[in-house]
Protein backbone atom coordinates (compact mmCIF):
# COMPACT_ATOMS: atom_id res chain seq x y z
CA UNK A 1 0.00 0.00 0.00
CA UNK A 2 3.01 2.55 0.95
CA UNK A 3 4.54 1.92 -2.18
CA UNK A 4 0.95 2.97 -3.78
CA UNK A 5 1.10 6.38 -2.37
CA UNK A 6 5.10 6.91 -2.07
CA UNK A 7 5.68 5.69 -6.11
CA UNK A 8 8.83 6.23 -7.05
CA UNK A 9 10.47 7.22 -3.80
CA UNK A 10 9.83 4.22 -1.85
CA UNK A 11 10.87 1.74 -5.10
CA UNK A 12 14.75 3.55 -4.63
CA UNK A 13 14.58 2.67 -1.24
CA UNK A 14 13.76 -0.71 -1.95
CA UNK A 15 16.42 -0.98 -4.65
CA UNK A 16 19.11 0.21 -2.16
CA UNK A 17 17.74 -2.60 0.49
CA UNK A 18 17.57 -5.39 -1.84
CA UNK A 19 21.62 -3.94 -2.94
CA UNK A 20 22.85 -3.83 0.56
CA UNK A 21 21.01 -7.51 1.55
CA UNK A 22 22.68 -9.28 -1.56
CA UNK A 23 26.26 -7.78 -0.55
CA UNK A 24 25.19 -9.04 2.98
CA UNK A 25 24.82 -12.21 1.82
CA UNK A 26 27.72 -12.25 -0.71
CA UNK A 27 30.30 -11.62 2.34
CA UNK A 28 28.54 -14.24 4.80
CA UNK A 29 28.50 -17.27 2.99
CA UNK A 30 32.02 -16.29 1.52
CA UNK A 31 33.42 -16.48 4.80
CA UNK A 32 30.83 -19.71 6.10
CA UNK A 33 30.36 -21.55 2.92
CA UNK A 34 33.97 -21.06 1.61
CA UNK A 35 34.79 -25.08 1.50
CA UNK A 36 31.97 -25.63 -0.25
CA UNK A 37 33.34 -23.40 -2.94
CA UNK A 38 36.29 -26.01 -4.25
CA UNK A 39 32.96 -28.78 -4.47
CA UNK A 40 31.66 -26.67 -7.45
CA UNK A 41 35.28 -25.59 -8.86
CA UNK A 42 35.95 -29.14 -8.82
CA UNK A 43 33.11 -29.84 -10.94
CA UNK A 44 34.18 -27.03 -13.63
CA UNK A 45 32.08 -24.36 -11.72
CA UNK A 46 34.37 -21.06 -10.57
CA UNK A 47 32.70 -19.26 -7.58
CA UNK A 48 32.39 -15.94 -10.38
CA UNK A 49 29.84 -18.29 -12.08
CA UNK A 50 28.00 -19.53 -9.17
CA UNK A 51 27.57 -15.70 -7.69
CA UNK A 52 26.71 -14.08 -11.08
CA UNK A 53 23.85 -16.76 -12.31
CA UNK A 54 22.51 -16.97 -8.66
CA UNK A 55 22.76 -12.86 -8.05
CA UNK A 56 20.89 -12.58 -11.56
CA UNK A 57 18.47 -14.77 -10.88
CA UNK A 58 17.63 -13.41 -7.52
CA UNK A 59 17.59 -9.34 -9.07
CA UNK A 60 15.85 -10.80 -11.92
CA UNK A 61 12.94 -11.86 -9.32
CA UNK A 62 13.06 -9.09 -7.48
CA UNK A 63 12.59 -6.88 -10.22
CA UNK A 64 9.27 -9.30 -11.92
CA UNK A 65 7.70 -9.17 -8.73
CA UNK A 66 8.32 -5.04 -8.56
CA UNK A 67 7.01 -4.91 -11.80
CA UNK A 68 3.84 -7.46 -11.11
CA UNK A 69 3.03 -5.28 -8.21
CA UNK A 70 3.07 -2.28 -10.29
CA UNK A 71 0.85 -3.94 -12.74
CA UNK A 72 -2.18 -5.49 -10.82
CA UNK A 73 -2.29 -2.16 -8.14
CA UNK B 1 50.76 -39.09 -22.88
CA UNK B 2 52.34 -37.33 -20.01
CA UNK B 3 51.46 -34.36 -18.39
CA UNK B 4 53.90 -31.95 -16.83
CA UNK B 5 52.85 -28.94 -14.20
CA UNK B 6 55.09 -26.46 -13.47
CA UNK B 7 55.35 -23.67 -10.89
CA UNK B 8 57.83 -21.27 -10.26
CA UNK B 9 58.81 -17.85 -9.65
CA UNK B 10 56.41 -17.94 -6.92
CA UNK B 11 56.15 -15.18 -4.27
CA UNK B 12 53.84 -14.57 -1.42
CA UNK B 13 53.46 -11.88 1.18
CA UNK B 14 51.28 -11.08 3.52
CA UNK B 15 51.07 -7.30 4.55
CA UNK B 16 55.04 -7.30 5.07
CA UNK B 17 55.89 -11.03 6.03
CA UNK B 18 57.22 -12.86 3.21
CA UNK B 19 55.79 -16.50 3.14
CA UNK B 20 57.36 -17.81 -0.61
CA UNK B 21 59.93 -16.48 -2.63
CA UNK B 22 62.02 -18.78 -5.20
CA UNK B 23 59.67 -21.43 -5.55
CA UNK B 24 59.89 -24.48 -7.78
CA UNK B 25 58.04 -27.75 -8.09
CA UNK B 26 57.42 -29.67 -10.34
CA UNK B 27 54.43 -32.83 -10.97
CA UNK B 28 54.42 -35.50 -14.02
CA UNK B 29 52.17 -37.98 -14.60
CA UNK B 30 52.96 -41.19 -13.44
CA UNK B 31 54.39 -39.59 -10.48
CA UNK B 32 53.36 -38.94 -6.70
CA UNK B 33 54.98 -35.55 -6.26
CA UNK B 34 55.42 -35.11 -1.68
CA UNK B 35 55.30 -31.93 -0.50
CA UNK B 36 56.91 -31.36 3.11
CA UNK B 37 57.52 -28.59 5.38
CA UNK B 38 56.64 -27.31 8.98
CA UNK B 39 53.95 -25.69 10.31
CA UNK B 40 53.01 -21.99 8.61
CA UNK B 41 55.33 -22.68 5.68
CA UNK B 42 53.29 -22.09 2.94
CA UNK B 43 52.28 -26.08 1.82
CA UNK B 44 48.46 -25.10 1.43
CA UNK B 45 49.17 -21.90 0.11
CA UNK B 46 51.20 -23.17 -3.02
CA UNK B 47 48.52 -26.15 -3.16
CA UNK B 48 45.93 -23.00 -3.38
CA UNK B 49 47.96 -20.72 -5.99
CA UNK B 50 48.55 -23.57 -7.97
CA UNK B 51 44.68 -24.05 -8.07
CA UNK B 52 43.48 -20.39 -8.60
CA UNK B 53 42.57 -19.70 -5.09
CA UNK B 54 44.85 -17.45 -3.66
CA UNK B 55 46.51 -14.37 -5.91
CA UNK B 56 50.27 -14.36 -5.26
CA UNK B 57 52.23 -10.93 -6.00
CA UNK B 58 54.28 -12.76 -8.38
CA UNK B 59 54.15 -16.76 -9.87
CA UNK B 60 54.59 -18.81 -13.37
CA UNK B 61 51.93 -21.64 -13.80
CA UNK B 62 53.00 -23.89 -16.69
CA UNK B 63 50.46 -26.80 -17.75
CA UNK B 64 52.42 -28.91 -20.49
CA UNK B 65 54.68 -25.83 -21.07
CA UNK B 66 51.77 -23.20 -21.42
CA UNK B 67 51.28 -20.55 -18.89
CA UNK B 68 48.22 -20.26 -17.03
CA UNK B 69 47.15 -17.04 -16.37
CA UNK B 70 43.53 -16.71 -14.95
CA UNK B 71 42.05 -18.25 -11.93
CA UNK B 72 39.78 -20.81 -13.58
CA UNK B 73 41.01 -24.41 -13.21
CA UNK B 74 39.49 -26.78 -15.80
CA UNK B 75 38.58 -29.58 -13.75
CA UNK B 76 40.02 -32.10 -16.72
CA UNK B 77 43.29 -30.46 -15.85
CA UNK B 78 43.49 -30.19 -12.07
CA UNK B 79 41.46 -31.48 -9.15
CA UNK B 80 42.43 -29.91 -5.77
CA UNK B 81 41.40 -31.86 -2.09
CA UNK B 82 41.14 -28.93 0.48
CA UNK B 83 42.12 -29.21 4.28
CA UNK B 84 38.81 -29.09 5.77
CA UNK B 85 35.52 -30.65 4.44
CA UNK B 86 34.31 -29.64 1.12
CA UNK B 87 31.17 -31.64 -0.01
CA UNK B 88 27.94 -29.67 0.78
CA UNK B 89 26.43 -31.26 4.10
CA UNK B 90 22.47 -31.86 2.60
CA UNK B 91 24.16 -33.68 -0.56
CA UNK B 92 23.32 -37.33 -0.95
CA UNK B 93 26.09 -39.58 -1.81
CA UNK B 94 24.19 -40.71 -4.93
CA UNK B 95 24.39 -37.30 -5.93
CA UNK B 96 27.92 -36.88 -5.48
CA UNK B 97 28.94 -39.85 -7.50
CA UNK B 98 26.01 -38.63 -9.93
CA UNK B 99 28.02 -35.28 -9.85
CA UNK B 100 31.40 -36.28 -10.13
CA UNK B 101 29.98 -38.67 -12.88
CA UNK B 102 31.91 -41.41 -10.71
CA UNK B 103 30.66 -45.09 -10.22
CA UNK B 104 29.97 -46.18 -6.92
CA UNK B 105 30.37 -49.75 -7.37
CA UNK B 106 33.75 -48.57 -7.67
CA UNK B 107 34.40 -46.93 -4.79
CA UNK B 108 32.72 -50.23 -2.36
CA UNK B 109 34.94 -52.23 -4.07
CA UNK B 110 37.63 -50.53 -2.23
CA UNK B 111 35.31 -49.44 0.80
CA UNK B 112 32.61 -51.89 1.33
CA UNK B 113 31.43 -50.54 4.51
CA UNK B 114 29.74 -47.68 2.30
CA UNK B 115 27.21 -50.12 0.77
CA UNK B 116 24.70 -49.29 3.41
CA UNK B 117 25.32 -45.31 2.38
CA UNK B 118 24.32 -44.94 -0.39
CA UNK B 119 21.17 -43.01 0.15
CA UNK B 120 22.65 -41.21 3.07
CA UNK B 121 23.64 -37.61 3.29
CA UNK B 122 26.67 -36.62 3.43
CA UNK B 123 26.31 -34.92 6.81
CA UNK B 124 25.48 -37.92 8.60
CA UNK B 125 28.42 -39.69 7.90
CA UNK B 126 31.41 -39.52 10.40
CA UNK B 127 34.49 -37.31 9.60
CA UNK B 128 36.87 -40.26 9.03
CA UNK B 129 33.75 -41.62 6.07
CA UNK B 130 33.29 -37.74 5.24
CA UNK B 131 36.95 -37.51 4.02
CA UNK B 132 37.71 -41.28 2.82
CA UNK B 133 35.32 -40.19 0.21
CA UNK B 134 36.70 -36.88 -0.37
CA UNK B 135 39.53 -38.13 -1.37
CA UNK B 136 38.21 -41.16 -3.21
CA UNK B 137 36.14 -38.17 -5.66
CA UNK B 138 39.66 -36.11 -6.27
CA UNK B 139 41.68 -39.64 -6.89
CA UNK B 140 39.25 -41.55 -9.29
CA UNK B 141 37.92 -38.35 -11.01
CA UNK B 142 39.42 -38.08 -14.95
CA UNK B 143 41.77 -35.38 -14.56
CA UNK B 144 45.81 -34.70 -15.42
CA UNK B 145 47.06 -33.82 -11.80
CA UNK B 146 44.97 -34.19 -8.28
CA UNK B 147 46.60 -31.86 -5.43
CA UNK B 148 46.16 -33.60 -1.79
CA UNK B 149 45.87 -31.50 1.19
CA UNK B 150 46.67 -33.40 4.33
CA UNK B 151 44.42 -36.94 2.85
CA UNK B 152 45.63 -38.94 6.00
CA UNK B 153 44.01 -36.67 8.91
CA UNK B 154 41.43 -37.99 10.40
CA UNK B 155 41.52 -41.92 8.41
CA UNK B 156 42.15 -45.05 10.23
CA UNK B 157 45.33 -46.99 9.57
CA UNK B 158 43.55 -49.65 7.70
CA UNK B 159 42.11 -46.87 5.27
CA UNK B 160 45.62 -44.97 5.30
CA UNK B 161 46.48 -48.19 3.66
CA UNK B 162 43.64 -48.56 1.02
CA UNK B 163 43.88 -44.79 0.00
CA UNK B 164 47.70 -45.27 -0.57
CA UNK B 165 47.12 -48.27 -2.91
CA UNK B 166 44.39 -45.74 -4.50
CA UNK B 167 46.98 -43.29 -4.97
CA UNK B 168 49.48 -45.64 -6.71
CA UNK B 169 46.77 -46.87 -8.75
CA UNK B 170 45.58 -43.80 -9.91
CA UNK B 171 49.14 -42.02 -10.64
CA UNK B 172 49.46 -44.09 -13.92
CA UNK B 173 47.04 -42.07 -15.64
CA UNK B 174 47.40 -38.74 -13.92
CA UNK B 175 50.05 -36.48 -11.77
CA UNK B 176 49.87 -36.28 -8.03
CA UNK B 177 50.67 -33.86 -5.74
CA UNK B 178 50.57 -34.85 -1.85
CA UNK B 179 51.12 -32.83 1.38
CA UNK B 180 50.59 -34.62 4.96
CA UNK B 181 52.17 -34.47 8.62
CA UNK B 182 52.08 -37.94 8.47
CA UNK B 183 55.20 -37.60 6.67
CA UNK B 184 56.05 -41.58 6.25
CA UNK B 185 53.05 -42.32 4.55
CA UNK B 186 54.16 -39.83 2.26
CA UNK B 187 57.89 -41.32 1.79
CA UNK B 188 56.30 -44.57 1.09
CA UNK B 189 54.33 -43.50 -1.70
CA UNK B 190 56.15 -40.46 -3.70
CA UNK B 191 58.63 -40.75 -6.21
CA UNK B 192 59.85 -36.84 -5.62
CA UNK B 193 59.80 -35.14 -2.06
CA UNK B 194 59.84 -31.13 -1.76
CA UNK B 195 60.13 -29.59 1.53
CA UNK B 196 59.67 -25.85 2.15
CA UNK B 197 62.09 -24.19 4.12
CA UNK B 198 61.69 -20.29 4.90
CA UNK B 199 60.00 -19.74 1.38
CA UNK B 200 61.76 -21.77 -0.35
CA UNK B 201 61.38 -25.19 -2.05
CA UNK B 202 64.19 -28.33 -1.97
CA UNK B 203 64.17 -31.41 -3.68
CA UNK B 204 65.12 -33.84 -1.05
CA UNK B 205 66.22 -37.77 -1.66
CA UNK B 206 65.03 -38.80 2.04
CA UNK B 207 64.97 -38.86 5.31
CA UNK B 208 68.37 -37.47 5.84
CA UNK B 209 67.48 -34.27 4.15
CA UNK B 210 64.42 -34.32 6.45
CA UNK B 211 66.38 -33.51 9.36
CA UNK B 212 68.75 -31.22 7.72
CA UNK B 213 66.16 -28.69 7.20
CA UNK B 214 64.77 -29.31 10.20
CA UNK B 215 61.83 -30.79 9.52
CA UNK B 216 62.21 -33.98 11.45
CA UNK B 217 64.34 -35.48 14.42
CA UNK B 218 65.21 -39.20 13.07
CA UNK B 219 67.66 -40.54 14.92
CA UNK B 220 64.31 -39.81 18.45
CA UNK B 221 62.32 -41.95 15.70
CA UNK B 222 62.35 -45.23 16.71
CA UNK B 223 59.80 -46.87 14.21
CA UNK B 224 62.37 -46.56 11.39
CA UNK B 225 64.74 -49.14 11.09
CA UNK B 226 67.18 -47.51 8.96
CA UNK B 227 67.50 -44.18 6.63
CA UNK B 228 68.17 -46.23 3.60
CA UNK B 229 64.91 -48.08 3.81
CA UNK B 230 63.25 -44.31 3.29
CA UNK B 231 65.97 -42.91 0.57
CA UNK B 232 63.71 -42.25 -2.74
CA UNK B 233 65.28 -43.57 -5.75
Amino acid sequence: MISYTQGINIFTALFWFKIITLGIIVYFINNYKRNEFYYYKNLGLSKKVLWISSLTFDFILFLTLIIITLLVR
Amino acid sequence: MTNKLEVDGVILEFDSKRVLQNVYLKSETGKVTGLLGRNGTGKSCLMKIIYGELLPNDSSIRLDGKPIYNEFRNPTDIMYLPQGHFIPKSLTIKTIFKNFQLDFSDFITEFPEFKKLYKERFKNLSCGEQRILEIYLILASDSKFCMLDEPFSQIMPLHIETIKRLILKEKRDKGIIITDHLYKHILDICDELYVIDEGKTYLTKGLQDLETLGYTRITSDQNFNSIEQYTIT
